[in-house]
């Protein structure tokens, strides 16, 4: 998936030791991994994968067998099919 | 409060028969629940649960399960001993811990075939709540038929613990900030126990030695 992302709807987050815990509407409950919550964070303003693909890699190295890129693309789609980021609209 | 007085309307018994009454006191019992719900939502953390206070103290135990894993049976072994809140729904307010109470009558199954009749808590021999009860501890019980006794005791971390009591809440998403509000309840009262058993009277010495520990 391409373009910028944002956060979604949630109804509140929680974090603790770099894992979160998000509640979505209107009452289903998503825990996300380090990663996933850094690229959460991340998206409180429109980001982009070329964006996410070398900060992720800084903090957690780079994945085994396969390009960053590719690796966070794919974490980025869960967080969009669960609800936690959202296409951002074009400006 | 106000409570919509379409939703208190009592559904009356079909007929005269022992059986119509026994059905007719039981919706009317779920009823209640669901009002005072719904009258709460946006106001109180509701946890699918009972609870039982101690009776100088007001310090409360609170045991979150599903139905039909020992709640009631539960509630019963302590409520004799320890002040009865309720074996449906507790009710706390978010910035104080303090538990609504809601002594309800129990639906307790009664003779070979197992129906179950709303029973007062007085006719069980209940002791009657603390006037100020507040959580002192959070519990969760998780039923393991077969699971040999003593029953295991697990503290749960936070994230574990809220993802753990989402599914037992009511209205949570009513709440502003409902995953903080969790997560500040237990900062209160310490983290979360599951207690994993197979009959409920395992838990009742864990539970009085919870006691102890929250003098």
């Amino acid at each position: 998936m391409n373009g910028r992302f944002v956060r979604g709807d949630a109804l509140d987050a929680l974090e603790s030791d770099g894992e979160a815990l998000l509640l979505l509407p209107p009452d289903r409950v998503v825990r996300l991994s380090p990663i996933a919550t850094m690229i959460f964070n991340s998206a409180s303003s429109a980001v982009s994968l070329e964006d996410l693909a070398p900060v992720v890699e800084e903090r957690f190295g780079p994945p085994a067998g396969r390009a960053i890129a590719e690796a966070v693309s794919e974490i980025v789609d869960g967080l969009v099919a669960v609800g936690a980021l959202e296409l951002a609209p074009d400006v | 409060m106000e409570i919509d007085p379409a939703l208190l309307a009592v559904h009356a018994p079909l007929d005269d028969s022992p059986e119509e009454f026994r059905c007719a006191l039981q919706r009317l019992s779920q009823d209640v629940t669901h009002c005072l719900i719904t009258a709460q939502a946006g106001r109180l953390l509701m946890f699918h649960a009972a609870a039982v206070s101690h009776p100088q103290t007001g310090a409360s135990m609170v045991f979150v399960a599903p139905s039909g894993t020992g709640k009631t049976t539960l509630t019963r072994l302590l409520g004799r001993t320890h002040g009865y809140l309720t074996d449906e729904t507790v009710g706390i307010e978010p910035a104080t811990g303090r538990i609504h109470p809601y002594p309800k009558p129990l639906s307790v199954a009664y003779g070979e075939n197992g129906r179950k009749f709303e029973t007062s808590p007085d006719d069980l021999g209940l002791v009657a709540a603390h006037p100020v009860p507040a959580v002192a501890r959070i519990v969760l019980l998780r039923r393991e038929y077969g699971a040999p006794a003593p029953a295991s005791v697990e503290e749960l971390d936070v994230l574990d613990a809220v993802a753990a009591l989402i599914p037992e809440t009511s209205a949570l998403n009513r709440l502003p900030r409902p995953l903080q509000s969790v997560a500040e309840l237990l900062t209160r009262t310490g983290p979360l126990v599951r207690l994993s058993y197979h009959e409920a009277g395992e838990l009742v010495p864990l539970v009085f030695r919870m006691f102890e520990d929250a003098a």
